[in-house]
């Protein structure tokens, strides 16, 4: 009987441990879905700038210099993505070679 | 991304600029024009330009208050020059009046090509304020090279 109400007492406690951990996983996203956000943002605006290069090609917007500018901002996420791959990368290089 | 509000200036800038050329274009080309689908002769149009508070979310303004003081430009409208109208002697015009004068559009030439040249100029300032903008951001990046 004993046991079984100690189990009971413990039970809402890990209860309450147990959300306070998911509150705070959601608060804090991991660098994996950060990553992921960020890399689907880029891929809008790389839609973005080819929709805007088609729009221009075939006459429906007449501002050149909208469809260049989205191109560049396009180049520069990008630019920012390569950057970031390359850093990832190279800590993943400089782990695999430790020595065992 | 904070870079590209400045990028986004410069766009509405260059689009504004744009529209002022536009109707620069308009003007020259209506020097002689006397016949417009309101009635009378063509009247010298031009932009004014309003300053607009950038779009931006209330998390990045509460984050930054300096970032309230951000402005894009855009056409709030186009006026109509309401001087009158120059009166030319033509009898032989088909919109002369019974005194024999027609009426034509008070459009300057010398003031126009001046509008024409700050138009110009003002596009090319804001591309360059564009490329700065973007070059700061490559540079940035070489941070990491």
């Amino acid at each position: 009987m004993q046991d079984i109400t100690i189990q009971n007492q413990i039970q809402p406690q890990n209860g309450v441990i147990s959300s306070g951990e998911q509150t705070r996983h959601a608060q804090s996203n991991s660098f994996g879905e950060l990553l992921q956000q960020s890399i689907n943002q880029i891929n809008r605006l790389q839609v973005e700038a080819d929709a805007s290069a088609n729009d221009l090609a075939s006459g429906r917007q007449t501002d050149i210099h909208q469809t260049m500018i989205a191109v560049e901002k396009a180049e520069v996420s990008f630019e920012l993505l390569m950057q970031i791959r390359n850093k990832v990368i190279s800590a993943y290089e400089n782990i695999m070679r430790t020595q065992v | 991304m904070d870079f590209f509000n400045a990028i986004d200036t410069s766009s509405s800038a260059l689009s504004a600029q744009r529209l002022r050329m536009n109707l620069i274009s308009g003007n020259l080309a209506n020097v002689n024009t006397t016949r417009t689908p309101q009635g009378g002769p063509y009247r010298r149009k031009e932009a004014i330009f309003a300053a607009q508070p950038v779009n931006q979310s209330f998390h990045s303004l509460l984050r930054e208050h300096r970032n309230a003081q951000l402005a894009t430009v855009q056409v709030a409208q186009v006026v109509e020059d309401q001087n009158p109208p120059v009166l030319k002697y033509d009898p032989q015009h088909p919109d002369a009046d019974e005194k024999g004068y027609v009426a034509l559009p008070n459009i300057n030439l010398m003031e126009e090509m001046v509008n024409m040249i700050s138009a110009t100029r003002g596009y090319e300032a804001n591309v360059t304020a564009l490329k700065a903008a973007k070059d700061m951001a490559l540079k940035a990046l070489e941070i990491g090279r």
